[in-house]
């Protein structure tokens, strides 16, 4: 009966195959997908580690889910588990300065990003926080709440989210890098625009466009314009000690790429903050202590150490 | 990396059923773009099922029927919104790779098929394409061995008088 020219009609379906493309992007997709829901027992968040402190120790499961793929996103998603629905959801409309901004810039953003799927939906995501990026200066320059220490954060927020939407944008097909880049281009030529009278704090909107050559240092594509009288500063040297020369660093190279060990230090609340060397430019991604030690070492009243920028746009910073 | 870890035998069975799980959908659907997602959709509640250890002896019937109730649901969703669906199963687009006269052959199969009862569908692609036994498809549909022959039997028979042959 197999040779009945019904069957034979049928079995032209044999030829149907996934194309190429398809069997990528699907695979592509699966991926990530099994990435972010591993196997094994699913972490469960116990009355015992109730705490942030104790995210990084060696508890059973934290090891376990360390053998398979094990990336600061998952800390983050465990992070906004244990922080608790409303925590980020309070924290969406937070603006800089605020105490729920760290929650919104590295907990959410960064879930909103694990959950952008293939290379366009990231180019897309980043465009739009470049986007968010913007509208918060607006905001606050509205409210007049604009501090001059907050503006140089801001720029080098600004500066890393451009960086982030070039490489996204790269990543992705040519019509969503395009439409990216455009927005982009928007975004930036509104901030620049709000900025327009401190020339160091505007962001070279060819930021966005790849560069012809390739770049594969860690240091950001200059973006600083060329009136910025600031030194030459070496990125990767990281200063040793707190001062002016180390807040000069942390303003040209803004936060790096430690985003893993960030998660790791646990700081008890009884070491007198001035005797830890913190990186104000990284900003804990956790709340509890540490950030509490963060905010009052960073962001607390500067009465020690006072930034002034003046007209040229220049930096004195007095301790 | 170990052979039996769940990732590798999800991975292992992607690329083997991939392609027939694809057709499945496609002989449900009418439509490639709609047929890729639920190749995916299918393939993540299969990791569902891995992720949570559950024995699993026949991968194949296991994936068979989660598309076919997949399709099931597609169906019910599709009268409720019937017109937009329609317009968007009319867009057919050619799969790369594949020459045109490849893609019209399937596509008269499919739209020759797709008016047949949904069971029919599904007995005649599982037989006369993946070559599955009525036992095994009779596992994925729910019902004995014996009603799956019966019905191969008679859906057989539709198609030739639809065929006229």
């Amino acid at each position: 009966m197999n040779n009945l020219p019904s069957t034979e009609y049928i079995k032209k379906l044999d030829q149907v195959r996934l194309s190429d493309s398809a069997r990528a992007r699907i695979g592509a997709e699966l991926d990530s997908y099994i990435k972010f829901h591993p196997a094994q027992t699913p972490v469960r968040v116990g009355d015992e580690s109730r705490f942030i402190q104790q995210v990084p120790t060696r508890t059973t499961w934290f090891t376990q889910i360390r053998n398979i793929h094990i990336m600061p996103m998952t800390i983050a998603i465990l992070i906004a588990l244990m922080i608790g629905g409303g925590t980020t959801f309070a924290a969406q409309s937070a603006l800089p300065g605020d105490f729920l901004y760290p929650v919104k810039v590295e907990v959410t953003e960064n879930i909103k990003s694990a959950f952008a799927f293939g290379a366009d939906a990231e180019a897309e995501l980043q465009a739009e926080l470049l986007a968010e990026r913007v509208a918060e200066v607006e905001t606050l320059q509205a409210r007049g709440e604009l501090t001059a220490e907050e503006s140089i954060a801001i720029a080098s927020r600004v500066r890393a989210q451009s960086e982030d939407v070039r490489q996204a944008s790269e990543e992705s097909s040519p019509e969503i890098a395009a439409t990216t880049r455009a927005q982009a281009e928007i975004s930036l030529r509104q901030y620049n625009a709000m900025v327009a009278n401190d020339g160091s704090l505007t962001v070279d909107i060819d930021t966005i466009v790849p560069p012809t050559e390739s770049d594969t240092g860690t240091n950001y594509p200059p973006t600083e314009t060329l009136d910025n009288p600031s030194p030459a500063i070496d990125c990767d040297r990281i200063p040793t000690s707190t001062g002016p020369e180390s807040l000069q660093w942390q303003e040209a190279c803004g936060e790096d790429e430690n985003d893993d060990t960030k998660v790791n230090i646990t700081t008890d609340i009884g070491i007198r903050s001035d005797e830890i060397p913190y990186d104000c430019g990284a900003i804990p991604a956790t709340m509890g202590p540490e950030s509490l030690a963060w905010k009052e070492a960073c962001q607390g009243d500067n009465t020690d150490d006072d930034v002034k920028i003046d007209a040229n746009g220049s930096v004195e910073i007095s301790l | 990396m170990n052979q039996d870890t769940p990732e590798h035998v999800f991975t292992e069975n992607f690329a083997i059923y991939g392609d027939a799980i694809f057709r499945f959908c496609l002989v449900k659907v009418s439509n490639e773009v709609l047929a890729e997602d639920m190749t995916q959709e299918v393939f993540m509640r299969y990791w569902q099922y891995l992720r949570d250890g559950k024995e699993i002896t026949n991968a194949r019937a296991l994936l068979y029927t989660i598309a076919n109730n997949l399709a099931k649901d597609w169906y019910k969703k599709k009268k409720a919104d019937s017109l937009e669906v329609k317009m968007e199963a009319g867009y057919t687009p050619v799969a790369p790779g594949m020459t045109a006269e490849m893609q019209s052959a399937y596509r008269e199969v499919i739209d020759t098929i797709s008016d047949l009862d949904a069971d029919d569908q599904t007995v005649l692609l599982l037989t006369h394409v993946e070559g599955l036994p009525p036992k095994d498809i009779a596992v994925i549909l729910g019902e004995t061995a014996n009603a799956i022959s019966v019905r191969l039997n008679r859906a057989t028979k539709r198609l030739q008088q639809k065929l006229g042959i």
